[in-house]
């Protein structure tokens, strides 16, 4: 019952998602990083700082080795932030990003210059079901798994400067927009055609989506066999981990694109995934250290990272890693290196997001509709 | 149009509570019998967003407005940009769940108003509240 309990849980998004949608639009798609994936070691990278607010996405993977040799993605994923189906209480823009008053009887804009870093534990709190088949590179036909998982911020910190720089843009903008909503008559499809809008809205919409100085994040992931391959493999816990992960982003001086990443991360693993010469899957309990490396230039991120796994197992896990936006609508990501399982072996995983904006068109995918 | 008993009596007052990602700016407008009903231009900003004080504000600066009528604006913008539709959508339904248009001063006081909600996600992502309440 436990696989078709979490089958269920699994599918349930995409049948959401799929109401009133007779064309799924491939916007809803978004770079494979969800614990469901992470846990498993077929993401591109270990290393993900929850950066989407999407409230529903799918992610699709395609490893070029595991045992996939047609090339059609058989790895699938959805994620869910459930901040926006609850009702927040005394929430505005300011609070949202984390600023809240230093000085509670200050009510003019200046009383936010402190920020709450623990602000986004609820709001980027996300829930993630994935469906997978794969070798893993323990078995030697791909079999099918089924992960759950979900990953929050913990600790997101602004820098003082960056602070001020949001609270030094809201003012201009909550003037635009007051002064523009003083008139009657006015209509706010205008708003798409105002240089003074769009100036305003950029400024702000820059600020506030700086990079942090310092975040850190929690994931929790399962994993479970559906064994409906036609193996003699019996049930098996899969995998379970929970894993933290911090992110230390310097930025280049004038340039907000342009930032050097210090990751740190540590993971409690539990995994059923080891086979022994009988062809019998048993479990062995480890930690991963490790950190990563990154490079962020525009739309180029180039990175290398490495995870010492010990404990029941001594293994290693060196990936360079690449993502790149090819345009504002397709983002590829990849890993290439050596994953804990592969031996001596490189691997290479591939992620694809697609956002073709096809106005009322979009694209079919197969089987989810 | 909802109506509201205010009789001569001073000062009504108007209450607009939101929770919201987003930023909220308010307007209120009173008609002028005496040109076909137009709503008119305060004569200083009556506007107020989602980040000032949120306590109660006088109409027509505290004096009386029998036979007046009161439009209530209040446009929603997501400055830090929703990412897709979707959650553009829900982000306005969470919006419209919390949102409050109160009076006081009339008779039920203080008493909560109906509004007409619209939104475009597309070419620019913005809603509006609209409440007109007839002043008796």
């Amino acid at each position: 019952m436990r696989p078709t309990l979490l089958l269920i849980l699994l599918c349930a998004p995409f049948a959401l998602w799929s109401q009133g949608n007779t064309q799924t639009q491939l916007d809803n798609l978004a770079p494979p990083s969800s614990p469901a994936f992470v846990l498993m070691d077929i993401a591109p990278s270990t290393v993900y700082t929850p950066a989407s607010i999407k409230a529903l996405s799918l992610q699709v993977l395609n490893g070029l080795g595991g045992g996939n040799t047609d090339g059609i993605p058989k790895n699938f994923a959805a994620e869910i932030v459930p901040f926006w189906y609850t009702n927040p209480k005394g929430m505005n823009f300011l609070t949202f990003h984390n600023l809240k008053k230093s000085d509670a009887s200050n009510e003019s804009l200046d009383g936010y210059y402190s920020q709450n870093v623990f602000g986004d534990i609820f709001k980027r709190a996300s829930v993630s079901f994935a469906y997978m088949d794969d070798t893993f590179e323990v078995f030697q036909t791909p079999q099918n798994f089924i992960s759950v998982g979900a990953r929050t911020t913990v600790i997101k910190m602004l820098r003082k400067q960056d602070i001020k720089n949001v609270i030094s843009k809201y003012k201009n903008y909550d003037q635009f927009m007051k002064d523009f909503a003083n008139d009657p008559e006015a209509d706010i499809t205008q708003l798409a055609t105002s240089a003074d809008f769009k100036r305003v809205y950029d400024e702000l919409n820059s600020a506030v989506n700086i990079k942090p100085l310092l975040t850190v994040d929690l994931a929790v992931a399962y994993s479970t066999l559906l064994n409906n391959n036609n193996s003699d493999f019996s049930d098996t816990l899969g995998r379970y981990g929970a894993w933290l992960s911090s992110d230390l982003a310097l930025g280049f001086a004038n340039n907000n694109n342009n930032y050097i990443h210090i990751y740190a991360v540590a993971r409690y693993l539990k995994d059923g995934l080891n086979i022994n010469a009988e062809n019998q899957l048993f479990n062995t309990e480890s930690y991963d250290v490790g950190g990563k490396l990154e490079i962020e230039l525009n739309k180029l991120s180039i990175g290398y990272e490495y995870l010492s796994r010990e404990g029941d197992t001594d293994e290693y896990r060196s990936i360079g890693t690449v993502r790149y936006q090819v345009s504002g609508s397709i983002v590829l990501t990849g890993g290439f290196g050596k994953n804990f399982k592969s031996g001596d072996d490189t691997v290479s995983l591939l992620g694809l997001k697609w956002g073709i904006n096809t106005g009322e068109g979009g694209l079919t995918i197969p089987g989810i509709n | 149009m909802s109506s509201y008993q205010v009789g001569n009596n001073k000062p009504i007052k108007l209450k607009v509570s939101i929770s919201t990602p987003g930023h909220a700016v308010t307007a209120f407008f009173l008609n002028d019998p005496s040109n076909d009903g137009k709503f008119l231009a305060p004569p200083k900003s009556n506007s107020f967003s989602n980040t000032d004080n949120p306590g109660w504000r006088q109409i027509n600066e505290g004096e009386t407005v029998k036979g007046r009528t009161i439009k209530v604006r209040t446009i929603l913008t997501f400055p830090s940009g929703m990412p897709d539709e979707n959650t553009f959508n829900l982000a306005v339904e969470q919006a419209k769940r919390s949102y409050q248009l109160q009076l006081s001063g009339g008779t039920p006081s203080p008493a909560e108003f109906d509004f007409e909600l619209n939104s475009i996600f597309s070419p620019v992502q913005v809603a509006q509240f609209i409440s007109v309440i007839s002043l008796t």
